[in-house]
């Protein structure tokens, strides 16, 4: 049976329902808007008083009625919203300020009382729209505006890996902008905050979820080049590696990713691909993740990202920008990271660091842009 | 004259090696990566076509990471770039690529192409090339393209630290292994090369480290560590690919050659030109001769279109200087750091008697190699023939300084000096003792050589016996013709004191038969070496 026979299903009939909570639900928003990755979910605005909401309803119909296992379906389903509701509890608890922030959990039961078609609501903070969509209204690409975007994903990247939390899936629809009530800048850079979404993917050390098993679940298109490769390493490695080598290093990876998307409208590893000998494509590498590899990849990588800031400008920003760019996209991971932290003895891939050099960035910047506005 | 060759590594242009099969991997090409989501590229299609802009462009832009998605991609492209969508210049780029309308293919460190003698487009890729290492220093690969241009300008110090660089930073690596240990041999310290390499232990396993051990061992007159696994793995044939199998099988059949096992080493050619590279077609050209194998056929007929050195050695030896001149200024580009391109360039030029452009031709190699005989004794040549006679002798005193290994040469050089000065009799003992020298070393050809330019000096000199040397000329090379005194004597036809004589081939033996069954109507391709003269086509 197809799950069309289901449709609508129960989460996409929540336009006009009031929440236990007092939130009215409004229309459903269109699917492709990306303003969540789950393939589960459909996205609500709601209203409380003054108050402003996204809302993310999940139901396991299609868990039940078209799995090959149901049951096993069903438990997978709900362990990936549980997670995901603990995650952004655990974030909103910790007062992260780069994390969209939770607000409410609830389920509306069915009313044939069927647990399949109950809906879970998670009630988040709602934002303008993702970086896709922010990118496009820029009048002037690259300058300080972009550097504000990689400053405040790489403060939320950190906020997320000192909770012990990877993100995994950091792409340019899960960095979502956000009014900032508490804008102090005259020339309105601070008028809006950029906010990681969409927890649905993050791995929690020391906690197990549903995604530890991946060893990459976010979107391919993104992923760091360790995982372009998955037959290039003997079984296990991958799976065994530190969390800073495997978890941290993907999103200081996805980071350099995004920061390539944003300056350039490009990701870093389409460029890089386009730069990669035959011999060394993932379609035909035959061999391990090994220095013959790495050298090559390096190469590339070296080569895509000074040309992509180089064609921005950036003057005398461009070197401490590129320097952040390479060596958060170093192809081995385990020397990906900010560098001095790399070589400390803890081995960090230092977001911390990474995300002060970036805010010290975007603060000449701003100060550059505004020198050049007053003259 | 051709200068000797051995199938040491060739040192290219990285973004070129790697687009060698001697930078790829010993295993079978396999799948690694993810082959893409459909249903989130058309989610991300819907997304650009509902709200446009660069972000959403971007999204789909992701997906050409899956080569699958190609054709979806490149539709939502044109369709941008029709109607005028906001594009950045680095998503057009992208696009250009994906639709093969890029400038040119993208080269992976830098640009390397200079054609002309001007050093400033090598000045320039430095400049590149430093900032690249600039913005990143721990980039192997560009190390090795900055000691590549530092050698060519003779910065032989500089060159070594970059290569040392290159060493530290990727010490397990083929390409920065083989580059190392041809670095070592251009500055003369074969021993140290063939150290590196013997010494490595991913040489044990690697035919392309094996193969450079095996060359470099002669070289530097040294036992062979690997020589012996090596011929049993070429004897095996079935342990690598025949792309991977080229360079050691050619680097055995060489051994074997010089070992006076021709047979052997005719087999171990065969399995070198299965599927050969540019060296090894480069080298079974420049030992046609002495393997007495044909090099045709439509594998061989690619690989010698992919060789600048193997297309200059065939036109060399077929006596088409124009030709010949295009490869070894391509070939310079290829390695502008070798002597041996730059050497027959000045030949060439010699030969049409454009001395300007020969003494450029060797002012840059010497830059390159200060120390190379060859290239001072052509520099004196040269230095003679512009009246420069004082300067000339010195530099046959440092190239005998250096080498004696050209004793002939100089001899012949200061033959010529004599003539200049009108002292014959002395003239001609220095040419007689450097012919008999090559006719003691069993090269009679190059004793033809230097009688012919004996006769052809000594005619332009007013020598009273110039006729008598002249017919001593036609004599000797009728007997021993070679491409050398061909490609000369075509060049300066006006002379026409000597005639040029072709060179008959002998008899070669066929690697491979075609085997056509009549019956089933199917042509197979036998390998193995065949009699001399045996048909190329065989009906069963």
């Amino acid at each position: 049976m197809s799950s069309q026979l289901y449709s609508p299903r129960p989460k996409d009939l929540l336009a006009g329902h009031v929440l236990k909570s007092g939130w009215v639900m409004g229309q459903p928003l269109p699917k492709p808007l990306g303003a969540t990755g789950s393939n589960f979910g459909t996205g609500y605005i709601a209203h409380r008083g003054s108050e402003k909401a996204f809302v993310k309803a999940i139901d396991f119909v299609h868990a039940l009625r078209d799995a090959p296992d149901p049951l096993a379906a069903l438990r997978s389903l709900t362990n990936e919203a549980l997670f995901e509701r603990d995650t952004l509890k655990a974030c909103a608890e910790a007062g992260l300020g780069h994390v969209i922030r939770y607000i409410e959990y609830e389920v509306v039961p069915a009313p044939n009382g069927d647990l399949a078609e109950q809906v879970h609501c998670l009630v988040m903070e709602v934002g303008n729209g993702d970086l896709r969509a922010t990118m496009g209204a820029q009048k002037v690409f690259g300058g300080a505006w972009a550097l504000k975007v990689m400053a405040e994903t790489a403060k939320g990247i950190h906020e997320l890996h000192k909770l012990g939390i990877a993100h995994q899936d950091i792409k340019p629809s899960n960095v979502i902008s956000v009014p900032n009530n508490r804008s102090t800048s005259p020339f309105g850079y601070d008028e809006t905050l950029l906010k990681i979404s969409d927890l649905g993917r993050v791995t929690r050390r020391g906690r197990a979820g549903p995604f530890d098993h991946e060893l990459f679940p976010g979107d391919p298109n993104y992923m760091p080049p360790e995982h372009w490769y998955p037959n290039a390493f003997a079984p296990g490695v991958l799976q065994n590696r530190p969390w800073n080598d495997g978890r941290e290093a993907a999103d200081a990876y996805m980071l350099g990713s995004l920061m390539i998307f944003t300056l350039t409208g490009v990701t870093l590893q389409s460029v890089v691909v386009q730069n990669l000998p035959t011999a060394f494509l993932p379609s035909v590498w035959a061999g391990r993740y090994d220095e013959d590899l790495i050298a090559v990849l390096k190469a590339a990588h070296t080569k895509a990202i000074v040309k992509c800031i180089s064609e921005v400008g950036y003057g005398e920003l461009a070197t401490p920008l590129k320097s952040i760019a390479l060596e958060i996209t170093h192809p081995d991971p385990t020397q990906r990271g900010d560098r001095k932290a790399r070589r400390a003895i803890t081995k960090a891939v230092g977001m911390d660091r990474i995300s002060q050099r970036l805010a010290a960035l975007y603060a000449r910047a701003q100060a550059i842009e505004i020198g050049r506005s007053k003259r | 004259m051709l200068k000797d060759r051995r199938l040491i590594p060739k040192w290219r242009p990285v973004g070129q090696t790697l687009e060698t099969p001697e930078a790829s991997n010993l295993a079978n090409p396999s799948a690694n990566l993810d082959s893409g989501k459909i249903e989130q590229l058309q989610r991300d299609i819907a997304d650009w076509r509902k709200h446009g802009g660069i972000g959403f462009l971007g999204a789909v832009l992701a997906h050409s990471v899956h080569p699958a998605f190609n054709a979806e991609i490149l539709a939502i492209a044109r369709e941008a770039l029709a109607a005028n969508s906001a594009i950045t210049r680095i998503q057009r780029d992208a696009i250009s690529t994906m639709l093969g309308v890029a400038d040119q293919a993208p080269a992976l460190i830098g640009q390397s192409a200079f054609s002309e003698l001007n050093l400033s487009p090598q000045k320039l890729a430095v400049r590149q090339l430093r900032a690249v290492l600039r913005e990143n220093n721990d980039n192997p690969m560009a190390w090795l393209d900055l000691a590549q241009f530092q050698s060519a300008a003779g910065k032989e110090h500089a060159a070594e630290r970059s290569i040392q660089a290159a060493l530290q930073l990727a010490p397990q690596n083929r390409t920065v292994l083989r580059t190392a240990a041809r670095f070592f041999v251009h500055i003369g310290q074969e021993g140290r090369g063939h150290r590196l390499i013997s010494s490595h232990p991913r040489t044990a396993s690697d035919p392309w480290l094996m193969a450079s051990e095996i060359a470099l061992a002669d070289l530097a007159q040294r036992e062979s560590k690997f020589l012996k696994l090596g011929s049993r793995i070429v004897e095996d044939g079935k342990q690598f690919a025949p792309m991977h199998m080229t360079e050691l099988s050619g680097a055995v059949a060489v051994q074997q050659l010089k070992d006076g096992r021709v047979k052997k080493a005719r087999k171990s050619q065969m399995m070198a030109l299965r599927k050969p590279n540019d060296n090894v077609i480069a080298q079974a050209i420049f030992q046609k001769t002495e393997f007495g194998v044909a090099l045709d056929g439509p594998g061989l007929d690619l690989a010698i279109q992919n060789s600048n050195e193997a297309l200059l050695l065939q036109h060399w030896s077929t006596g088409e200087a124009n030709g010949a001149e295009v490869q070894a200024r391509l070939w310079y580009e290829q390695e502008p750091f070798s002597s041996r391109p730059v050497q027959l360039l000045a030949l060439l030029n010699i030969y049409k008697a454009d001395y300007a452009a020969a003494q450029a031709w060797l002012k840059l190699g010497l830059k390159s190699d200060p120390n190379a005989d060859e290239l001072i004794i052509n520099m004196a040549y040269l230095k003679v023939r512009i009246g420069k006679l004082d300067e000339a002798q010195q530099l046959l005193i440092k190239a005998r300084r250096l080498s004696k290994k050209n004793e002939p040469f100089s001899k012949a050089t200061e033959g010529f000096i004599c003539y200049v000065q009108k002292h014959f009799a002395h003239g001609d003992l220095l040419y007689k003792e450097a012919m008999e020298e090559f006719s003691k070393a069993s090269n009679l050809e190059m004793m033809a050589y230097c009688g012919l330019f004996m006769a052809l000096h000594a005619a332009e000199y007013d020598h009273p016996q110039a006729n008598e040397h002249i017919a001593l000329a036609n004599d000797l090379i009728k007997k021993y013709p070679s491409a050398d005194t061909n490609i000369f004597l075509r060049l300066r036809n006006a002379d026409s004191l000597v005639a040029p004589v072709d060179i008959i081939e002998s008899d070669v033996r066929n690697l491979q038969q075609l085997v056509y069954d009549e019956r089933a109507n199917i042509l197979t391709i036998m390998r193995g070496v065949q009699r001399r003269n045996a048909p190329k086509l065989i009906k069963k």
